[in-house]
């Protein structure tokens, strides 16, 4: 038994072998040690959810609860290649550093384990203290079990004129594996940067708890990528969490294709006037996967607004979920909050549950969400229908050009490029599309 | 607006309208709730033995069920060995066989109340079973709907009349487990509404029942049950005032509708419990189970509220679309005002092949007044060509209320269109500028924009509830702007 199970006490329910393994291995400093105990304490409270809890009420994580997960093997860490994308680097094998590519000294990145062991006051200060535990109980467990990951402590007034490209790969053997990538971005004052978190396939049955902090400094702009490609069989468990404070803002595009089961939990806390958020998002799953997106905006002070574009494309026995909530708290007067979220139902088995939520306590504010679920234009149809392509291939590209809404409003060429054939590859009839793109 | 702001202060400290206590004796179980209580109520009522053990069912579940906290309402705890769960007017004789025989106290009641029960209810062409507390008392018009073929009595004389017909259909919409309250209501439930619409029949005339509590410590279970059969059609109305109180009142009724092939039911409600003085002292929880199945094939169920009392209001009147190219209906309004809370909306089940549902939701949020609209829509994967439509708009009042939206989309059918809209706006200064400029008092504008707001759920009401609705909710409203 680890010290950690002592400190929470003899009622507390157990935890499966293997986050215990993994708890007693993940080490630290003292400071770093309080919090590692605190989530795993808060984890081993809440347990694993159930679909009885209302954050977790249509994904079901049997499939999870029922593996146990251990440290992987050994492998190359092979950067998947995008075309036309040139950019410092570091990658990850099952969530420890593996290999960097052209990261440069100066510009504030460097491994999250390193920054640890040199006391880096950035860590201290904010490693653990974005994302709620309360809310999101897999980030708490991050907390217990990460062991490496990347700083980004970008000083005011830095830009970053490249991209940041951070690759994170599973690598199992006969048994499935954990990673636990850690990302802890810290913009000052005015900086800006651009971070991509690639997700690939690597191999294997994996679980990853994927866990972003962002502490956006006054004016500073984040723009922040998410790939999450990975292998079919793999368990996706994110939570990307921001505070965002005066005129600072944080775009996010999300990309989910991959895993058996996939979930982000996106929140943003505009803590000061100014702060704005968008939210681009897109999952395409098909056969049996399973894609969760939940956001969360807190409009605490005047004047700041929110921004959510989610579409989904579901076919096969997939299931996807979307559930966006826009808390609107009392005296935040002038906030704007808009979200929207469109589905695609291309199989009878296919089946999408989507919950657009609001909470309102001031009354000077701008809200609005829609959800829709349908088909596609009848009349989009009979226009290329007319120009002589077929109905099939008329299908794929209208479902492509429906999901390429979100993908335009990436201004990264070569990543937006990249996310497309991501798509086009998962739709019937790619060839064609392929054609015509 | 300096006057302006004094109207406002006297029309805010404005007492409720219907809070008075008709002073009757009562022959009321003492508080308290067990096994004793449901089979004394069953054996006041006569009731046959499948109806008891129906009761026992229900009780025995409730008795394991936790009461459920996931509504975004907060709630004093609720006592429920505190509660009378029976309570009914003296009867002279063996009780009233007209409205001469009805205690005059009552009938002044509801002269007070307006409700049209004497001449004025011919004139208005409307049968009222008036319910005071929790036993029926007169019903008129019953001839003409006989002679209709339909049914329309007190739930405790079907109880007596037409056994067959409730064995048959009790408890198949709102099973006794369906959720806390509705198993409490099952195992208690005194009194109601029986509506039986025989096959092609259309009913003469709007059936419509006043509830009202009055004993003091009661709490009210109605059970309403609404058959239509084959090709039928009824239109129903539900309309409640409650005298003032200063402890919280439970109310907890079961509405089950029934449409069978070609069946239409129209069920409109206007709510307005005592809501608790502008402290939030007192008021009515009003936790109601309201629930319809489109059965046959073409039924048409369509649920219209207008919910201004009460201090808390949980209820989701939600249609089951069985029935092939059934249609389910759902227009609300709902005004929290003072320290009010709602937490209702709706729900569509699409299950059979081209169904469709509308659903219009309005919400109006002043003082502090929480209001939150929470519906589920929910499209089968047989549910082929189904088609939904939601609009949910919140008005907000005042800087210290809120406006909440909750919905809830399944959808596991590709055929299937669904669509969610809604919007949060105030009353703009625009639109109240404009209004005063053109001579308009503030209030009546408020009024107008409201009323303006609320349009497409007012017209859908029968038009004498049209008209009480509207005056309802200046009532309510005047003063939230100021």
């Amino acid at each position: 038994m680890s010290t950690a199970t002592a400190a929470r006490g003899a009622h507390a329910p157990a935890l499966p072998d293997w986050i215990e393994h993994a708890a007693a291995a993940a080490a630290g400093p003292a400071w770093l040690q309080e919090r590692r105990r605190a989530g795993l304490a808060a984890f081993a409270a809440a347990g694993f959810p159930t679909r009885r809890d209302e954050a977790w009420k249509y994904t079901d994580l049997k499939l999870v609860t029922r593996r146990s997960f251990g440290a992987g093997i050994a492998a190359a860490p092979e950067l998947p290649a995008i075309e036309g994308l040139d950019c410092p680097s570091l990658v990850f094998v099952n969530g420890r550093l593996a290999a960097s590519h052209g990261v440069p000294q100066a510009v504030g990145v460097q491994p999250l384990a390193a920054a640890i062991a040199a006391d880096d006051p950035a860590c201290r200060e904010l490693l653990a203290t974005i994302a709620d535990p309360a809310r999101h109980r897999f980030a708490a467990l991050s907390t217990a079990l990460f062991a490496d990951g990347v700083l980004v402590d970008l000083p005011a007034g830095t830009v970053l004129e490249q991209p940041l490209r951070l690759v994170f790969l599973a690598a199992a053997g006969d048994t499935p594996v954990l990673e636990c990538p850690r990302v802890l971005i810290r913009a000052g004052a005015n900086s800006r940067a651009t971070v991509i978190e690639h997700y690939g396939a690597g191999t294997g049955e994996s679980l990853s708890l994927a866990v972003t902090e962002v502490a956006a400094g006054p004016g500073a702009m984040i723009e922040h990528y998410r790939l999450q490609e990975s292998a079919p069989e793999a368990f996706h468990l994110g939570v990307l969490a921001a505070r965002l404070e005066r005129d600072s803002t944080l775009v996010s595009h999300n990309l989910s294709v991959g895993g058996r089961i996939a979930r982000l939990d996106l929140d943003a806390a505009l803590a000061e006037p100014g702060a704005h958020v968008t939210m681009n998002g897109l999952y395409v799953v098909r056969e049996r996967q399973h894609a969760d997106s939940h956001s969360r905006v807190d409009h605490a002070v005047p004047r700041t607004s929110s921004d959510q574009l989610y579409r989904g494309v579901l076919s096969g026995k997939s299931r996807a979920v979307f559930n966006g909530k826009a808390v609107v708290h009392p005296g935040a007067a002038g906030t704007d909050a808009q979200q929207s979220n469109a589905n695609l139902l291309l199989s009878p088995d296919a089946e999408i549950d989507t919950k657009p939520e609001l909470e309102i306590y001031a009354d000077d504010v701008k809200c609005s969400h829609g959800a829709t679920t349908g088909q596609l234009d009848a009349n989009a149809l009979f226009y290329l229908r007319s120009r002589g392509v077929d109905e099939s291939t008329a299908r794929s590209l209208l479902t492509f050009a429906f999901a390429d809404v979100v993908l335009a409003r990436m201004p990264l060429a070569p990543l937006r490029r990249h996310a497309e054939q991501l798509v086009v590859g998962r739709l019937p009839d790619a060839d064609r599309i392929r054609e015509f793109t | 607006m300096a006057t302006g702001q004094q109207d406002v202060e006297q029309l805010v400290a404005r007492k409720y309208r219907h809070g008075f206590v008709t002073d009757i004796e009562s022959d009321t179980v003492p508080p308290g709730l067990d096994e004793s209580v449901i089979r004394l109520i069953s054996h006041k009522k006569k009731e046959p033995e499948f109806l008891l053990q129906w009761r026992l069912r229900a009780f025995e579940h409730w008795l394991t069920m936790p009461e459920p906290d996931w509504a975004h309402v907060r709630i004093a705890p609720i006592d429920y060995q505190a509660i009378s769960y029976y309570s009914a007017p003296k009867k002279k004789t063996d009780g009233p066989k007209s409205l001469d025989e009805v205690d005059p106290k009552l009938l002044e009641t509801y002269d007070k109340l307006g409700i049209p029960l004497h001449e004025r209810a011919r004139l208005a062409g409307v049968a009222v079973d008036a319910v005071f507390d929790s036993v029926s008392v007169a019903t008129t018009f019953k001839q003409k709907l006989k002679d209709a073929g339909v049914i329309f009595c007190p739930f405790s004389e079907a109880v007596q009349e037409y056994p067959e017909l409730l064995e048959k259909y009790l408890g198949t919409v709102v099973p006794p487990g369906d959720n806390f309250f509705a198993a409490l209501n099952s195992a208690v439930f005194t009194d109601g509404s029986f509506v039986y619409i025989p096959k092609g029949v259309r009913c003469p005339m709007e059936l419509s029942t006043y509830f009202r509590i009055n004993a003091a410590n009661t709490g009210q279970f109605e059970r309403t049950l609404i058959v239509a059969d084959e090709g039928s059609h009824v239109s129903y109305l539900e309309g409640c005032t409650a005298p003032m109180r200063d402890e919280n009142q439970l109310h907890a009724a079961v509405v089950e509708l029934i449409a069978e092939d070609d069946a239409e039911i129209k069920y409109s409600t206007v709510q307005n419990w005592y809501p608790g003085d502008e402290n939030g002292v007192g008021g009515i929880y009003n936790f109601v189970t309201k629930r319809g199945d489109c059965r046959g094939r073409n039924a048409k169920i369509s649920w219209t509220q207008v919910e201004t009392g009460s201090a808390i209001t949980w209820k989701y009147p939600s249609c089951i679309l069985r029935g092939d190219n059934s249609v389910g209906e759902f227009y609300s309004v709902a005004l929290t005002n003072n320290l009010q809370q709602a937490d209702t909306g709706t729900k569509m089940i699409h299950i059979g092949r081209n169904t469709r549902s509308t659903i219009v939701s309005k919400g109006i949020s002043a003082g502090r007044g929480q209001n939150a609209y929470r519906g589920l829509v929910k499209i089968l994967p047989g549910a082929e060509g189904a088609r939904n439509h939601t609009q949910c708009d919140s008005l907000l009042m005042g800087s210290d209320c809120g406006a909440h939206t909750f919905p809830y989309m399944e959808i596991g059918n590709p055929t299937a269109v669904v669509e969610h809209e809604a919007t949060t706006s105030k009353i703009s200064d625009e639109q109240l500028f404009y209004c005063r400029q053109r001579g308009i008092s503030e209030e009546d504008a408020v009024n107008m924009i409201v009323n303006g707001f609320c349009k497409e759920v007012f017209r859908e009401l029968p038009m004498e509830f049209a008209v009480e609705a509207q005056n309802l909710l200046s009532v309510s409203l005047e003063g939230a702007v100021g």
